[in-house]
């Protein structure tokens, strides 16, 4: 029902690589942000926020008198520490070199860290207690092959480091927004749908 | 009286190995995250121009690489980390079985040879789409050392997976294998600062220590191709060492005694063998060649 149920060994072993990697990205932004490290930060702190929604007692929690969007929602908060550790190294990196773009960064990490959220929340809807190990996994896999490939359309790059930041802003923003609403869809118990 | 018949002989190791690795096989061929892969090898082969377009000597290079070296390397990082998980969990039940803790990772690894199977299928395929199709190759790049890069897919589509078992055998924190996949793909991008810095043996070692390389580069986008020093057979030899390493190293978790120590002595040797053939990759002329 409040945070004490979170899996906090792996939001902190995702937040603290993220974290790692992010004060390395500071350390060497002279000439501008290294823009792939930074999305590798990103992947490790959403594999941190895709634990958040893992639940083994869920079948002792269930028979408590608390909905499940309550405890989602009491949940979800623990997704403020990657998270927080995201704002700090973006803001960061845009103290140590002004060619970073700190808003489209921002909204970059909210709607990863979101989708993530909304994922293990759909999962968890099916019945999966702990969706947080498969949520990693398949969105840290598809993250990486973006960051790798690049896939087409380019007209709205997913991760752009050059130009497209708009596209990719607006975006990002929208699948935010979605996922949260996601997220209080899936949250809904069995017995209101 | 009771007598004590003899009883049949106990099987050997390689008996106890062999049905358990190809059950292992079998396992790993039915894993959804390896059939996605290979599916999107197939795709990606397709669509990314390698032989259907008649490309030249770049995305011949990279991109023959690449696509095997992620969809089934650097996914068979996930598929290897959760079959060794998933033999952890069974370990009491199969306590009373002949094959102990070293032989059930054993034939693990040697289930990491059905990716590189799917890797040597495909580029096999890849290699003869090209000679149909007459794809042009620079001069620049001898037959043998194309060879050799094109022959790095397929350790690289054994590497990932064997460094799945290493992760799974050896941690217990949930998302490890992302961990592990995240620590691959970070010490590759270390590896391509050396090929910003300016043609060195130094830049070449910082290049060529990554799991997976790409040997042709240029200055910018519209800057001439170039292709890096350094010797794709020796760096084929260090890659083929750190598979070793890491097979050996997964075994390792489990071993006690005298294999144990024999176990420390290989991971020694295969240790050194990589130190000496990544050594030995970058020690020719660090001259880049203009494609």
């Amino acid at each position: 029902m409040t945070l004490r149920g979170v899996d906090w060994a792996a939001v902190a072993v995702g937040s603290a690589a993220g974290a790692a990697i992010m004060i390395g990205c500071v350390a060497f932004a002279a000439d501008g942000p290294p823009l792939g490290y930074v999305r590798l930060a990103l992947i490790a702190l959403t594999a941190a926020g895709a634990f958040v929604l893992d639940e083994p007692a869920a079948a002792t929690v269930d028979a408590a008198p608390c909905t499940r969007l309550r405890r989602t929602a009491a949940r979800s908060t623990a997704v403020m520490l990657p998270f927080a550790i995201w704002v700090c190294g973006v803001l960061a990196l845009g103290q140590r070199t002004s060619l970073t773009p700190v808003g489209a960064l921002l909204v970059e990490g909210a709607g990863v860290l979101a989708v993530a959220v909304a994922s293990a929340a759909v999962l968890r809807r099916a019945g999966r207690i702990e969706p947080g190990e498969i949520v990693a996994s398949v969105l840290g896999a598809a993250m990486l092959a973006v960051l790798i490939f690049n896939p087409p359309p380019r007209s709205v790059p997913v991760f752009p480091v050059g130009d497209g930041w708009a596209a990719s802003t607006a975006l990002w923003a929208s699948l935010a927004a979605a996922a949260v609403m996601l997220v209080v869809a899936a949250s809904q118990d069995p017995y209101r749908r | 009286m009771t007598t004590l018949a003899d009883g049949a002989a106990p099987p050997t190791r390689m008996a106890t190995l062999r049905p358990i690795a190809g059950l292992e096989a079998r396992r790993y061929a039915r894993h959804p995250l390896f059939l996605i892969g290979v599916a999107f090898l197939v795709i990606g082969s397709f669509t990314g121009g390698t032989a259907a377009t008649g490309a030249p000597a770049n995305p011949e290079q990279q991109v023959a690489t690449i696509l095997p070296a992620f969809f089934l390397g650097l996914l068979g990082v996930f598929v290897g980390h959760q079959l060794a998980r998933s033999m952890a969990a069974s370990t009491e039940a199969v306590e009373a079985s002949p094959a102990d803790g070293v032989i059930r990772t054993g034939a693990l690894c040697l289930a990491c040879l059905v990716p590189g199977a799917v890797a040597l299928g495909w580029t096999a395929c890849m290699s003869l789409v090209m000679a149909l199709k007459a794809v042009p190759v620079s001069a620049a790049i001898s037959s043998p050392d194309r060879g050799a890069m094109i022959a790095a897919s397929v350790v690289y589509a054994v590497g990932g997976p064997l460094f799945g078992v290493l992760v799974g055998r050896w941690t217990r924190f949930p998302g490890a294998a992302l961990v592990a996949a995240l620590v691959l793909v970070a010490w590759t991008f270390l590896g391509t600062f050396g090929l910003l810095m300016p043609a060195s043996r130094l830049g070449t070692l910082i290049h060529l220590n990554a799991p997976f390389t790409s040997w042709v580069s240029s200055d910018g986008p519209n800057a001439p191709l170039w292709l890096a020093g350094g010797s794709p057979w020796w760096y084929l030899s260090y890659i083929a060492a750190l598979c070793g390493l890491a097979a050996t190293a997964a075994m390792f978790h489990e071993a006690v005694g005298a294999r144990r120590s024999r176990l420390s002595r290989v991971l020694a040797v295969l240790g050194v063998l990589a130190v000496a053939s990544l050594l030995l990759a970058a020690a020719p002329d660090p001259t880049r060649l203009t494609l």
